[in-house]
């Protein structure tokens, strides 16, 4: 990253970043079309989405959080996976709880893991210092508390560790080392005043519903009418009469606790010296059953539970994430991430951004595959710059392995600044012109890499679908040798290395071996503020992007980033120049294919290109 | 008996037409007891207080019990019908989830970070949605994002069940928006695809956790105050009344009272300067509002006139500064952060603006009624043989009526209302018949602002069905009692 950035505000959200947007196709698909609701086909991106969107926060994601279907071959991002649990937790003990218990024990622990009512962090159990016996009993339980003091313990008390509460100043102590909760916490749950008093009102209820209830002759229907049942029991099937009833009423009802209010709170609240005596509605929320503004009147609470689960993807149901069943294991079985297919993308160099100065920024993309990825660009702000009449020029990001096959065509590429190993750095030149807080800009990325797919028949006759993205490109003797093992959670790899390699050598229809998928994707880059500098202050354009074709020649926009100009507030940059690059298909294929599938792909960049000065 | 778990989603059980409504628990059919039913049994135990109820809960979660959610604008209240109070108190203001709060060591409310699962703050602290909700498409895709985001939260991170499989009963106020309800029911049926999903008017379900059917429901939450009262378990729409001054306005008035009087202590100084109103950030005013303010005595002076004239900004110290004994307070807030450091403050809360920042709430206007002009308007739009018993039976509800104190202020300034405002002359009879429903039946037991959850749980806890909608027959529409149409037969 930048070392200029720490001149940038502290704020979070004024800090550069790079985020990928995804546009949730399977979710939105039923609804109406929205702005950003693009669908999200390969080499079918059309709309960008619109940055300045409050939407933009919960639709663009950093890569780290983005994972990937292999089988549709696209992004997906936390909103669009479904969910299922798999296992329960407790984040203390890290004990596994039998879904039975979950539910009679409310999602809390039942092992004696408490938490702070002050300050929320995991209570220890300490041995208070009072002089006691040294054969005092230390439990053998599987009691995950360390045991911090001395060991001559009992009386034991919870200690939180980081506001340094203490479970003596509300009396809770214990001779043993297991605190239960059923025993510290005063009352049982059965002998709360709301527990008893939400059961009593139950059964009043079902004791009028139990009167009042309907005979079977009424069809469903008529059942639906509030005030039906209770009418038909008394007129049979002729009961639409609409008599005032009072006898259908309930019952009158007498509770059988009685809270009262604190009569001194008020006055107490009104002496208030201390303001830490006073509970925060943090802690009161914890502690529902009363909401105590005292301090003193807090308890600590059992600790909720955590849960292990399995992210799917929905419209293929595949699994994406499947984290190990123990709770102490953190590796994951299945564990298809972006992170492991689609370009990293971060900024290299990202210098001040001042109001009409056109600066470089260079963007640098790490390739994660063993494969060959070829990546173009395009930004809806401005048009494609053109070198040398019309040849356009390429980028190209090679492979993990210096060893690749892949030859690189030695043409010089005016927008790459460094290509080295697995990654590449090319330049955006970026005039802002506006002072805004925060510049960002969205980028089309089309990411194309070489994939094997593989119908294999293994031996039982059951058909199973390989996708091994790391495939090579050679002929078949080489690729028994170099077919990688791609990362750990495509286990299945390794086992059908010779089914693959021999259903490579019958897939003769293809010259290559494996299809080319591409994927697009849209990213948000965001660059920080853009400062005004003083001398140029009277320079700034009052023409801003409220206008759709601004004048200056400066700016250009695409058709389509003007209605996207209407929508954003009129403190918009543009971006003039964004020196990109086109798409260029492997080092096998000649630069006609690269130019038509450009077409194809990036169908912005048909919008009509502007000379600079 | 025939069941009519999928009844048409036309008809909705808070009716406003004046049919003959039961309570909003028809009893219709049974759906699958799976409990153990010592029905008579029980009924001859609950009358004895020594023996504590068996708890009928469905240990393997097969779906007997329902999510009961209380979507407010700040809070949403989570929890499993059958128990007596919510699981969780989920904070939904500034975009981002209780979780993601650094604990509040300081008082100074607790500053926030990022969620694990992707999301990011998103600006400053904003409820969930305004009264005026709806006006751009964009606004409600926006406001989808975050519903979507906080009821998925709520149900993998907070209840920690799949929700799949439980049916949902929603506690909703009366005037709450129809494009609200409509966004929620599409987050629950698209995104979490639970299967079917109930409306209940809260104000009903607040008045069933005292055991009564008959009263006048006043629910202080952060938007609005509603005031809607209920005859015999039957919802009086036609009569409701609401007035914006609630938590937001209090908070507002806070704010401005603070900004002009209130004083900060920066150091290495010790002197006091007026405090610049970036530092009263809403969390900060949250903070303050919950923990020190309370409900002030009723003060009567001559210069009151009768209708509770709004105070300026400016005559408020001048009245209330000489006779509040209230202590001021020294509270710290943050200045500023950089990283890990953070610069403190001391922030001088003068007494009386504790004592009497709530004053707002009790003084209207035309356009805007106090609370009490809201109550008693209410009462006089009401049919005159219900009056009576509805002003014996005022239950309050929302969390703006816990602050200490509310009920007796709220007391005193009725009797003062009848005695000397005379648009409510014709409630003069009243006087000797008002009373508050806690103070008859339970008391506090059930905490006011988790009451009307309490109320949707005790619906689904029972072994009746209310009107659902489920997901098969879903088709972007919500039962409302405004959409109802009075024609429609069955």
């Amino acid at each position: 990253m930048s070392s200029s950035h720490s001149h940038h505000s502290s704020s979070d959200k004024l800090r550069p970043f790079v985020h990928y947007h995804c546009a949730c196709p399977d979710v939105y698909s039923s609804t109406e079309s929205s702005e950003t609701a693009a669908t999200c086909t390969p080499l079918n991106v059309d709309s960008p989405p619109s940055v300045n969107s409050p939407r933009i926060h919960h639709s663009t994601f950093p890569l780290s959080k983005l994972y990937i279907c292999e089988d549709c071959h696209q992004i997906r991002c936390p909103r669009c996976v479904q969910e299922e649990i798999i296992c329960y937790y407790c984040p203390n003990c890290l004990f596994e709880v039998p879904t039975a218990s979950v539910k009679s024990e409310r999602n809390r622990c039942a092992r004696s893991c408490f938490q702070c009512p002050i300050c929320q962090n995991t209570l220890s159990v300490v041995a208070s210092t009072e002089p006691s016996p040294a054969t005092s009993p230390i439990q053998t339980t599987t009691q995950p508390q360390p045991v911090a003091g001395q060991a001559g313990g009992a009386p034991y008390f919870l200690l939180c560790g980081v506001c340094r509460w203490d479970s003596q100043e509300i009396g809770m102590t214990n001779s043993r080392l297991n605190f239960h909760y059923k025993v510290q916490l005063q009352t049982t749950d059965d002998e709360r005043p709301d527990v008893k008093e939400f059961d009593h009102l139950k059964e009043h209820f079902e004791k009028h519903l139990r009167q009042n209830a309907p005979s079977t002759t009424l069809p469903t229907q008529l059942l639906n009418i509030p005030g039906m049942s209770t009418f038909s029991s008394r007129y049979g099937t002729s009961g639409l009469a609409h008599t005032n009833q009072k006898s259908d009423d309930v019952s009158p009802y007498e509770a059988v606790v009685h809270v009262d209010d604190d009569v001194n709170l008020t006055e107490d609240l009104k002496q208030l010296k201390d303001v830490n005596q006073i509970t925060t509605f943090t802690q009161r929320t914890n502690q529902l059953s009363d909401q105590p503004y005292n301090i003193e009147k807090l308890q600590p609470q059992r600790i909720h539970l955590r849960t292990k689960r399995v992210k799917r993807c929905r419209s293929c149901r595949h699994i994406l994430i499947k984290p190990e069943q123990k709770a102490q294991a953190t590796k994951f079985k299945i564990k298809l991430v972006a992170l492991n297919y689609i370009p990293k993308i971060t900024i290299a160099k990202l210098p001040y951004l001042v109001v009409d100065q056109t600066i470089q920024v260079i963007l640098k993309f790490s390739n994660p595959l063993l494969e060959d990825a070829n990546v173009s660009l395009s930004c809806p702000y401005n048009e494609l710059l053109e070198y040398d009449d019309e040849e356009l020029s390429t980028e190209k990001l090679t492979s993990k392995r210096p060893a690749s096959r892949a030859s690189l065509a030695p043409k010089p590429d005016p927008g790459v600044v460094e290509k080295k190993g697995n990654y590449t750095c090319i330049a955006i030149e970026i005039t802002p012109l506006l002072a805004v807080e925060e510049f960002k800009f969205p980028l089309l990325v089309t990411h194309t890499s070489k994939v094997l797919d593989i119908d294999t028949v293994d031996n039982n006759g059951t058909q199973q679908h390989l996708a091994v993205p790391a495939a090579d490109t050679t002929p078949v003797a080489s690729a028994v040798d170099s077919v990688p093992v791609e990362d750990e959670n495509n286990t299945e790899n390794s086992k059908k290395l010779d089914s693959s390699t021999i259903n490579t050598s019958t897939n003769n229809t293809t010259r290559e071996l494996g299809s080319y998928k591409s994927l697009s994707f849209w990213t948000v880059i965001g660059l920080g503020p853009v400062l005004k500098e003083p001398r140029n202050s009277e320079k700034i354009s009052s023409s801003s992007s409220t206008t759709p074709q601004p004048t200056g020649g400066t700016l250009e926009k695409s058709s389509t980033a003007e209605r996207h100009s209407k929508s954003s507030s009129t403190t918009r940059p543009s971006v003039s120049r964004v020196s990109s690059s086109t798409k260029v298909s492997g080092s096998s294929s000649s630069t006609k294919n690269s130019s038509s599938s450009v077409q194809t792909a990036k169908p912005l960049k048909k919008s009509a290109a502007y000379k600079h000065q | 008996m025939t069941s009519t778990s999928n009844s048409e989603p036309t008809l909705s059980v808070n009716t406003s037409i004046p049919q003959p409504a039961t309570t909003t628990i028809p009893a219709t059919s049974v759906i699958s007891p799976s409990s153990p039913a010592p029905g008579p049994t029980l009924s001859t135990v609950s009358l004895t207080q020594a023996a504590p109820l068996p708890r009928r809960h469905s240990i393997y979660g097969t779906g007997e019990d329902r999510i009961v959610l209380d979507i407010g604008s700040l809070y949403i209240k989570a929890g499993f019908s059958g128990e007596s109070r919510p699981r969780h108190v989920v904070p939904i203001f500034a975009g981002n989830m209780k979780a993601h709060w650094e604990p509040d060591l300081t008082g100074s409310g607790g500053s926030r970070r990022d969620c694990g699962e992707g999301c990011r703050i998103v600006g400053g602290f904003s409820e969930l949605f305004d009264l005026s909700i709806g006006r751009t498409s964009e606004e409600l895709e926006s406001l989808y994002d975050r519903m979507a985001h906080y009821l998925h939260d709520i149900y993998f991170r907070y209840l920690l069940t799949d929700p799949k499989q439980r049916k949902v009963i929603l506690c909703e106020s009366p005037m709450m928006p129809l494009k609200l309800k409509q966004l929620i029911a599409k987050v629950l049926f698209e995104n979490l695809q639970v299967p079917s999903i109930s409306f209940a008017p809260s104000h009903m379900l607040a008045l069933l956790t005292t055991g009564c059917t008959t009263g006048l429901v006043v629910d202080c939450g952060h938007l609005e105050t509603t005031v809607m009262p209920t005859f015999s378990a039957r919802p009086l729409n036609p009569f409701i009344r609401t007035t914006p001054l609630a938590g937001r306005a209090l908070t507002q008035t806070l704010k401005e009272l603070i900004t002009k009087y209130g004083k900060i202590i920066v150091p290495p100084s010790t002197d006091r300067q007026p405090i610049p109103s970036k530092y009263l950030t809403p969390t900060v005013l949250e903070d303050i509002k919950t923990r020190f303010l309370f409900v002030g005595p009723m003060v009567i002076s001559s210069e009151l006139v009768s209708g509770a004239e709004k105070t300026l900004e400016e005559d408020y110290e001048k009245k209330y500064a000489k006779i509040s004994t209230a202590t001021e307070i020294h509270y710290p807030i943050t200045l500023s952060k950089h990283g890990r450091e953070r610069q403190m403050g001391t922030l001088v809360l003068p007494g009386w603006i504790r004592e009497r920042a709530a004053e707002v709430l009790f003084e209207g206007d035309e356009d805007q009624s106090s609370i009490v002009g809201c109550l008693l308007e209410c009462l006089l739009k009401t049919p005159i043989h219900l009056r009576q018993p509805l002003a014996a039976s005022i239950l309050l509800i929302g969390g703006t009526t816990l602050l200490p104190n509310f009920q007796t202020r709220l007391y005193q300034e009725i009797i003062l209302a009848l005695n000397t405002d005379r648009r409510f002359k014709n409630l003069n009879g009243l006087r000797d018949h008002i009373a508050f429903l806690e103070e008859k039946s339970s008391g506090k037991v059930f905490v006011a602002n988790c009451r009307a959850w309490v109320g949707g749980s005790l619906i689904g806890s029972l072994k009746s069905t209310v009107v659902e909608i489920a997901r098969e027959k879903y088709s972007g529409k919500v039962p409302d009692w405004t959409t109802e149409s009075i024609t429609r037969s069955v």
